[in-house]
C-alpha cells in the first residue's frame, strides 16, 4: 500500500471497529458508489461493516488484509445489486461521460479521445460476466493486486487471471476499431 | 497501471462527494452496534457527522471591515443579515432527526412490511471547549399498518445486533472526552483555524475550494462540491455569525444554485429552498431547507438519485444558545 491518509499497522485487528471504519470508510464508500451511485453505496457500505463486524471471528488475518476482506465483502454485496449496477453502466453510455471527470489541460487531447469511447466501453463492462467485473474494477476503480483480488474473493489467483484476460478480450473487442489503444495515458 | 484500466477509471470518474454521507452510515452502524462497540462518541450520529473533539470557539466579533454591498440571491442576502443578527450564547448547539426506511420486509406470509426508524440527536459545544453528545430513539413505525395488524402487531424486531422497537428509548447525554477538530471538506480544524474562516463570501468560497482539493477532489470537480461544503457552515459546524453570512452570501453568487419560495421541510415548517447539482451532468441534487427570517437551515435533502428514495436530515434546532446540554427530548 502507498502512503495512505490513515496508514494501518499490518497487524490490524477487528478489535477497534471504529478504527477500522475510520481508516476504510472513504476508500469503500468511493468503490461502491462507482458500482452503484452514492445513494445506495451508503446501504451497502453500512451492511458491508456490519457483515464484517458480525462476522469477524471468520476474519483471519494470514489469508487477507483487513482493507482486502472488506473489499470482499463489498463486492459480493454489489453483486446482488446487478440490476442496478448495469442500470447505471447503460445510464452511462447514454450520456457518454461517467460524470465530472475534467482535469489538467494537458490530458485534454487524451480525454477527447477516450470520450468518445466511454458508450462503447460502459456497454461493454454491462455485458460481463459478474464474476469477471467484479475482478475488472477491482483491479481498475480499488487498485487491488492479482493476490489480494483472490484473497477478496476466495478464488484462485489463476482463476484471477483468466477473468482478468476473458474480460479485457471483451472489452477490447468493444472498443474495436473505435479506438487504437495507442494513447497511453495509464 | 494499464491504459485498458485508466480507461475504465475515466469512464467511472469521481462519485460526487457527499459531506454528510460519512455520518448517515456511521450513524447507522452505531444505532445497530452500539451495545457491543465503543464508538467514539458513544451517541449516534454525532460524532460522525461532525467528528468533534474539544473546541473552543470564539466568534470572530468586529472583525469585518465596512461592508460592500453584496450581490446574489436577494433571500439568501436577506439570509446571510439574519444570520450576522442571529443570537449568540454559551454552546453551539444542534438537534436533528435522521430518518430512515429499511429495505428488510418484516412479518410473514402476505402481512410483510417495511419499517421506519428515526433517531434524535443533538450536540453542544461550549465556548469554552467542552462537547456533549445527546442520542434518543423514537419508535419504529410500519410502513404498512395494516400488514403489520395482520401480523399480529409485534411490537419489537430484530434489527442486526440491536432491535426496533415501537417503545421510544431514553434519552442520554454523554460529554465527548478527548481532543478533536472540525471537519470542513478535508481538512480537520482546529477551533482557532474555524474561528479564523474568512468573513469575506469570495474569500470563504476560495477557502473552501482549498479544502475540497484537499480531500482529493478532481480539480474539474471542485465547483460541484462548493455548494455542500459551504453548507457544512450554515448549520454543522459551530461558525460565527458571520462566517455563517459570508457562507449565505457565497451561495447567492454561485450560478448553480436555486433559490425557491414555497417550500416546506418535511414536518411541515415553511421555507426556502436552495438546491444545487450534487454533480453535473447527474439528477440527483442537494437540498437545503432554510428560514431566510432566522436564517437557520431546517432540513437537507438529497434528491432525485436513480432508483431511490428521497433522503432526508431534518434539523430541528441549531445555533448559539445559552440552554444547557440535557439529554434529548421529542418537545
Amino acid at each position: 500500500m502507498t502512503a495512505a491518509r490513515i496508514e494501518r499497522p499490518p497487524d490490524e485487528s477487528l478489535d477497534d471497529f471504529p478504527g477500522v471504519f475510520d481508516a476504510h470508510f472513504d476508500e469503500l464508500f468511493r468503490y461502491v458508489s462507482h458500482r452503484l451511485g452514492p445513494a445506495q453505496a451508503e446501504d451497502v457500505v453500512a451492511e458491508t461493516f456490519l457483515v464484517a463486524f458480525r462476522k469477524q471471528a471468520r476474519y483471519d488475518p494470514a489469508r487477507a488484509a483487513v482493507r482486502t476482506w472488506l473489499y470482499g465483502i463489498a463486492t459480493n454485496l454489489v453483486s446482488k445489486h446487478r440490476r442496478a449496477e448495469v442500470r447505471g453502466l447503460r445510464a452511462r453510455q447514454r450520456h457518454g461521460a461517467g460524470g465530472n471527470v475534467p482535469g489538467p489541460e494537458e490530458r485534454v487531447a487524451d480525454r477527447v479521445s477516450a470520450q468518445s469511447l466511454r458508450p462503447a466501453l460502459a456497454a461493454a463492462i454491462a455485458s460481463l460476466g459478474r464474476g469477471e467485473r467484479d475482478v475488472l474494477l477491482l483491479m481498475a476503480l480499488a487498485g487491488l493486486s492479482h493476490q489480494e483480488i483472490a484473497a477478496a474473493l476466495g478464488i484462485s489467483y489463476g482463476t484471477v487471471g483468466s477473468r482478468l484476460s476473458r474480460a479485457r478480450a471483451k472489452l477490447r473487442a468493444a472498443l474495436g476499431d473505435a479506438n487504437p489503444m495507442e494513447a497511453d495515458h495509464g | 497501471m494499464d491504459d485498458l484500466s485508466a480507461l475504465v477509471r475515466e469512464l467511472y470518474g469521481d462519485p460526487p462527494a457527499d459531506p454528510f454521507a460519512r455520518g448517515r452510515v456511521e450513524a447507522r452502524l452505531q444505532a445497530r452496534t452500539r451495545r457491543r462497540v465503543p464508538w467514539k462518541a458513544g451517541v449516534a450520529g454525532l460524532a460522525a457527522a461532525m467528528a468533534l473533539g474539544a473546541a473552543i470557539v470564539v466568534p470572530n466579533l468586529g472583525t469585518h471591515a465596512t461592508r460592500d454591498t453584496f450581490s446574489g440571491n436577494p433571500i439568501l442576502l436577506t439570509a446571510a443579515t439574519m444570520a450576522e443578527a442571529a443570537p449568540t450564547g454559551s454552546y453551539w448547539h444542534v438537534k436533528r432527526l435522521y430518518t430512515m426506511r429499511w429495505d428488510k420486509l418484516y412479518g410473514s406470509g402476505g402481512n410483510t412490511y417495511r419499517l421506519e426508524t428515526s433517531n434524535l440527536a443533538e450536540q453542544w459545544v461550549s465556548t469554552d471547549g467542552r462537547v456533549w453528545s445527546g442520542h434518543k430513539r423514537l419508535a419504529a413505525r410500519p410502513l404498512d399498518e395494516a400488514a403489520w395488524r395482520r401480523d399480529g402487531a409485534p411490537t419489537e424486531w430484530k434489527a442486526g445486533d440491536g432491535v426496533h422497537s415501537t417503545t421510544p428509548g431514553e434519552g442520554r447525554l454523554t460529554e465527548v472526552a478527548g481532543g478533536g477538530s472540525f471537519r470542513f471538506g478535508g481538512e480537520d480544524l482546529t477551533p482557532a483555524q474555524l474561528a479564523e474562516l474568512p468573513t469575506d463570501p469570495a474569500a470563504l468560497t476560495e477557502r473552501a475550494r482549498r479544502v475540497i482539493r484537499a480531500d482529493g477532489v478532481e480539480e474539474g470537480s471542485v465547483s460541484d462540491v462548493v455548494p455542500t461544503t459551504l453548507a457544512t457552515l450554515l448549520y454543522e459546524l459551530p461558525a460565527a455569525p458571520e462566517v455563517r453570512a459570508a457562507a449565505y452570501r457565497a451561495l447567492a453568487t454561485l450560478p448553480r444554485v436555486t433559490v425557491e419560495e414555497g417550500a416546506e421541510d418535511p414536518t411541515g415548517r415553511p421555507g426556502v429552498s436552495v438546491s444545487f447539482p450534487l454533480q453535473h451532468d447527474q439528477p440527483t441534487r442537494g437540498r437545503l431547507i432554510v428560514d431566510p427570517g432566522t436564517s437557520m437551515v431546517l432540513a437537507y435533502e438529497v434528491t432525485g438519485a436513480p432508483g431511490k428514495g428521497d433522503r432526508t436530515e431534518v434539523v430541528l434546532a441549531s445555533g448559539w444558545t445559552d440552554a444547557e446540554p440535557a439529554p434529548p427530548t421529542t418537545g
